[in-house]
């Protein structure tokens, strides 16, 4: 204790101005985040997410997932790149504005967006179909998402697979990756599995979800629905994005699933070419 | 280096404290893990240990994985006993809900039922279509991965919040109850839900239990006519609502679906027809069973 007072009197200018520097520093930052807001179109989903991916519209299936139902519903958006320093009120990275209102998650964004446009695809569903479509969405966004984001920053990079480079990461970003999948997903529970029991428990889901759609055009029939917006956004990262790494070799066993993009990609992405980079060859045109 | 000189000005003048300190740590530290590997029990051959918590209150456990899992062993008419030991004896997975067969440990509710489906030469998914078994998968990921932690949240943290004494129901100490809630808010933040606010929470709780009863409809279990793994899953989780809510916001939900409560006593008589001996009466008795 006295080596401590001690140090605090022989050091208390330097301890002044740290601490000084700290507090107006995240006073700046704080500040900087309030100006940056911008002047947008009304009545026009802002939908702010990262850059354009290098083989998909987005390297975060969120982003591809919410994009889709602004296009299958045809309401009025526009996209703006800067999510990775401006987060959503929960700390993360697709999220949307609307004259002002910012809604944050994508299933409340999805849901903010049929009470504002008055949409209702469910109308075209049985009860049973939209059950099921609910389970799907919740099987994909909360617990095949977490296998393949250990796969990707944990287990492909082991094996060698340099994800980083194919998919445009700078190192650091790739250290942030790893930290928050291994911390999340111990958390969430998939991360106490062994490396083998992660990539059991993804097949499981890519088998469910192949059985589901059958021969079907979508996942609730020959209509599109939410559904399909949710399991298009997870898909997409592994036909696109999986970098030749595990979550391609499980996926290729499901020839269904490997058509069903094909399909969304043709019916909502037509203009797939100019939403994305090429392999970061290129800037995305739209 | 002024801090350097420090830590070792400390290290010297205090060398006795630090070495004996150290040493029991290492010592307590041997004993617990020795202590954890004596505590081998020999059980009866070919037979399905399931170690769990202990009875619960008014439904066979407080956790919906041992709820589950006991389903699955009676549904399926596999040997087994229970082991209600595992508040002290996790699983390698640090949790509570694991079984043991012939010396080999299974941890994860679902990972077990894979293995008794595999030793026991079980194949329930032959009674149904490609399309039943696909939307069993996602009914069990949504109430095993998602609906889990908001009914988590509730006994946790919001309940409590608005007054009601879960742990005095549960019979838990307060400081337990403290490191659980801390526990829960922790690793709900990190999987997802933990970061909306409590309105939100219940919404998305609503979503699925409207989800669990348009699938479900006017059917006798989930998939149809006869009961699956899937009922399993959803049974352990709603257990928990329907006879563990104590009086909270999620017991208000839940009486918006009737069909979701026909559906738990429909469960409970077929295959739980000793559930009063699988109780402990709100901690009057012991259980029987």
């Amino acid at each position: 204790m006295d080596d401590i007072k001690r140090f605090l009197k022989t050091h208390y200018k330097e301890i002044c101005i740290t601490a000084t520097v700290g507090i107006v520093l995240v006073k700046v930052i704080k500040w900087r985040k309030k100006r940056v807001k911008k002047n947008y179109p009304p009545n026009t989903i802002i939908h702010h997410q990262i850059g354009r991916g290098p083989y998909a519209p987005s390297i975060t299936p969120f982003a591809v997932k919410l994009e889709t139902y602004l296009r299958m519903t045809k309401v009025p958006f526009m996209n703006e790149h800067d999510s990775l320093t401006n987060r959503s009120s929960k700390g993360k990275l697709t999220w949307i504005e609307y004259n002002g209102q910012e809604i944050a998650d994508s299933e409340f964004c999805i849901k903010f967006i049929n009470k504002t446009f008055n949409i209702d695809l469910d109308k075209n569903f049985s009860d049973e179909e939209i059950g099921a479509g609910r389970a799907i969405q919740r099987m994909v966004d909360e617990h095949l998402y977490w296998p393949l984001f250990l796969i990707r920053w944990v287990y492909d990079p082991r094996q060698g697979i340099d994800v980083g480079k194919q998919l445009g990461f700078s190192s650091w970003f790739m250290s942030l990756g790893v930290f928050f999948a291994k911390k999340q997903s111990y958390a969430q529970g998939v991360g106490r599995h062994t490396e083998e029991e992660v990539l059991q428990v993804m097949d499981e889901d890519l088998h469910a979800l192949s059985k589901f759609l059958g021969k079907k055009k979508f996942m609730l029939g020959e209509e599109a629905s939410q559904t399909d917006c949710a399991v298009f956004g997870i898909l997409s990262q592994i036909h696109w994005h999986g970098c030749g790494g595990a979550s391609e070799k499980f996926y290729k066993k499901y020839p269904n699933l490997s058509a069903y993009c094909e399909r969304m990609k043709a019916e909502f992405w037509p203009d797939w070419d100019d939403c994305i980079t090429h392999g970061g060859t290129r800037k995305a045109s739209k | 280096m002024e801090s350097m000189n420090w830590i070792q000005k400390f290290l010297k003048t205090h060398c006795k404290e630090v070495f004996i300190t150290a040493t029991m740590g290492i010592i307590l530290v041997t004993v617990i893990r020795r202590r954890k590997k004596k505590v081998k029990k020999t059980y009866p051959p070919n037979t399905v240990i399931h170690h769990n918590v202990g009875r619960g209150p008014y439904a066979p456990s407080l956790t919906p994985f041992a709820v589950k899992l006991e389903t699955y062993l009676r549904m399926t008419k596999v040997p087994f006993m229970t082991e209600n030991d595992s508040a002290r004896n996790k699983s390698s997975k640090g949790k509570m809900t694991w079984i043991e067969y012939n010396g080999q440990e299974v941890a994860d509710s679902e990972f077990c039922i894979q293995f008794i489906n595999k030793i026991f030469n079980i194949d329930m998914d032959k009674n149904f279509s490609d399309e039943e078994i696909g939307a069993g998968r996602a009914i069990q990921r949504m109430v095993d991965e998602h609906l889990y932690w908001t009914v988590a949240l509730r006994r946790w943290v919001f309940d409590p919040e608005h007054g009601i004494d879960v742990k005095k129901h549960m019979k838990v100490p307060w400081i337990f109850f403290r490191i659980v809630g801390n526990m829960v808010k922790k690793q709900s933040y990190a999987q997802g839900v933990g970061r909306h606010t409590e309105e939100e929470v219940m919404q998305v709780m609503d979503e699925d239990l409207q989800a669990l009863s348009k699938f479900l409809g006017k059917k006798k279990f989930m998939l149809g006519e006869q009961a699956s793994q899937t009922d399993c899953a959803v049974f352990g989780m709603l257990s928990q609502i329907h006879w563990h809510s104590f009086g909270g916001a999620g017991e208000k939900l839940y009486k918006k679906y009737p069909n979701l409560i026909a559906y738990c006593e429909r469960m409970k008589a077929e295959f739980w027809p000793d559930w009063d001996d699988c109780i402990t009466h709100g901690g009057t008795r012991k259980a029987a069973k």
